[in-house]
């Protein structure tokens, strides 16, 4: 079953486009990363899917209705990120009992605990924590809920190292006791890697791709050799990415569906593939211009 | 997993809860705000004196209508503040849509309203009995004499009031987040009026005098009120309806 289904969705502000005529779906009980560069539109697809903003063109159904105004998303589904507001006159402890009281699956035990190993005080203020404490209180809250549609929006910003590692443990441990549909939006795809089943790559208000993570993987290979060689090598292949150092090297990035041929043909040029992470293929697909900063600071 | 389907009532039963406990502050500003109203009410609105064969007796005339008067403004601006940003995305955090955000804060402000009311109406009490006993002379303390039937109908009427500046509070807040540029042009066009009426005969104020203030039934004061207020609040629910949260 398709929890999140998504034709042709556009939001734009004035003539600006946030989103152009996105087109994916979402499969029930996946952990899927959304991953693109600042801007990219992964905040606007999720608030449309979450019900907070309402999308300009298209259709987007979420447990097969439409989020904006529907109380059923809202109360299988929970939104976080560090921009999370609760009154001002509420301590912890009573924010999460308020969560507890809102939320049908709540797991008391789990929120206790891991309140505690974060060592949060029930009596401090959420306006009075720090920038990673309040990201980390509200992942609590996110995990706690247990909602079958949990969406993390850039949820470890402002945490240390050893507390997102924390975090992530938590996550993939809590999704192996109670599994959902969880969507997490990261700029940082190496460290999450690991949890995510599927990767959906958003590159300036458009889908670049959406696959499982083992097929990315296997997506792409680089080659490094004589500009010249290689560039006569390459005139047939899908070049994902170039970048010469201007000095009669270049670097490609291919789709890794070189024939056996070309292969050999490469391996006889004495070049040797090397494999690409995903993270890399993701970094590499959303370059803006071809030459990098570099270009900017290049004479003309 | 299985999905909740939310029944409405219980979404904003449950919202109506989380306000309570949430803006408890409110109560903090109302009160400080009707201690003020008191001490402004303790010169009293009217007084006179005459003595004879050397008893000299001062009557003064005391009333809480300034508790009155700043307990409204107080509703109108909790009511504004309802509408604002940051309580609608606070809204947001836990289960909602816009439709039972507003029916909660419906609920909110008429709890706030009763509550407002009836501190203000015994306000008189303590009134009474600050000028009693700060005086060094004797003080006899008479109420206007009032049948049981109109105490109550003085409540209602004092709950209906306060809702109803609830209600423009909660229209006018609605209406500056559906454009900023309403913040600053509301209150220049109300100040601009205020210079007009102050200029002109005052047909508009003695219109809404008459309508309200004047209305010799109280049944039809409470439909015309109820209905002003009601209607308020639907043209409210229609603005913020259409409204994104966390921009």
């Amino acid at each position: 079953m398709n929890i999140v289904q998504c034709n042709a969705v556009s939001k734009s502000y004035g003539n600006v486009a946030a989103l152009d005529e996105v087109t994916f779906s979402i499969k029930q009980d996946t952990i899927t990363g959304i991953i693109g560069r600042n801007g990219a539109g992964k905040t606007t697809l999720l608030k449309l899917i979450a019900g907070y903003w309402k999308h300009s063109k298209g259709d987007i159904h979420v447990f097969s209705e439409n989020p904006f105004n529907s109380l059923t998303v809202s109360a299988n589904m929970i939104y976080i990120d560090d921009q999370m507001t609760f009154p001002d006159a509420m301590p912890l402890h009573s924010i999460l009992t308020e969560a507890a009281r809102f939320y049908p699956n709540w797991d008391a035990k789990l929120a206790k605990r891991l309140f505690d190993y974060f060592s949060f005080h029930p009596n401090q203020f959420h306006d009075h924590l720090s920038k990673g404490k309040k990201s980390t209180f509200n992942t609590i809250i996110g995990l706690a809920s247990r909602c079958a549609l949990t969406i993390f929006d850039e949820p470890t910003t402002g945490m240390d190292e050893a507390v997102r590692n924390d975090f992530y443990r938590a996550l993939l441990r809590d999704y192996i006791v109670a599994p959902r549909t969880i969507l997490i939006s990261s700029h940082h795809l190496n460290e999450i890697e690991h949890l995510l089943e599927d990767v959906l790559l958003i590159d300036r208000g458009r889908v670049k791709l959406h696959l499982s993570i083992d097929a990315l993987q296997q997506y792409a290979i680089g080659v490094t050799g004589n500009q010249a060689v290689l560039s006569q090598w390459a005139n047939d292949q899908e070049i994902l990415f170039s970048k010469d150092d201007g000095e009669n090297s270049l670097f490609l990035v291919v789709r890794n569906n070189v024939s056996k041929e070309k292969m050999d043909q490469l391996l006889g040029l004495g070049i040797k593939p090397t494999s690409i992470s995903p993270a890399e293929l993701c970094l590499y697909m959303t370059q803006l211009k071809k030459g990098g900063i570099d270009d900017v600071f290049r004479d003309a | 997993m299985s999905f909740a389907t939310p029944k409405l009532i219980d979404i904003v039963k449950k919202q109506f809860l989380f306000k309570w406990k949430g803006y408890r502050p409110f109560f903090t500003n109302l009160v400080i705000l009707q201690a003020i109203a008191i001490i402004f009410s303790l010169g009293g609105i009217g007084s006179s004196s005459h003595g004879r064969e050397g008893v000299n007796v001062s009557e003064s005339i005391y009333s809480a209508d300034f508790v009155l008067a700043f307990t409204m403004l107080w509703a109108f601006i909790v009511a504004i503040l309802l509408t604002s940003k940051a309580y609608r995305e606070a809204d947001f955090v836990f289960i909602t849509n816009r439709f039972t955000a507003q029916l909660a804060n419906v609920a909110f402000l008429f709890t706030i309203s009763v509550i407002g009311a009836i501190t203000a109406i015994l306000s008189r009490n303590l009134l009474w009995m600050i000028t009693y006993f700060s005086s060094d002379n004797i003080t006899f303390v008479k109420e206007a004499a009032l049948h049981p039937s109109e105490y109550v109908m003085g409540g209602i009427a004092t709950i209906l009031y306060v809702f109803l500046f609830s209600a423009v509070g909660y229209l006018l807040g609605s209406i500056v987040q559906m454009n900023k540029m309403f913040a600053f042009i509301l209150p220049v066009v109300f100040i601009a009026l205020l210079i007009l009426f102050g200029m002109q005969e005052q047909y508009l104020l003695l219109w809404l005098h008459e309508f309200y203030y004047q209305e010799d039934s109280f049944i039809w004061w409470f439909v015309k009120t109820g209905f002003t207020a009601t209607a308020f609040f639907i043209a409210s629910f229609y603005l913020l309806n259409r409204q994104e949260v966390s921009k």
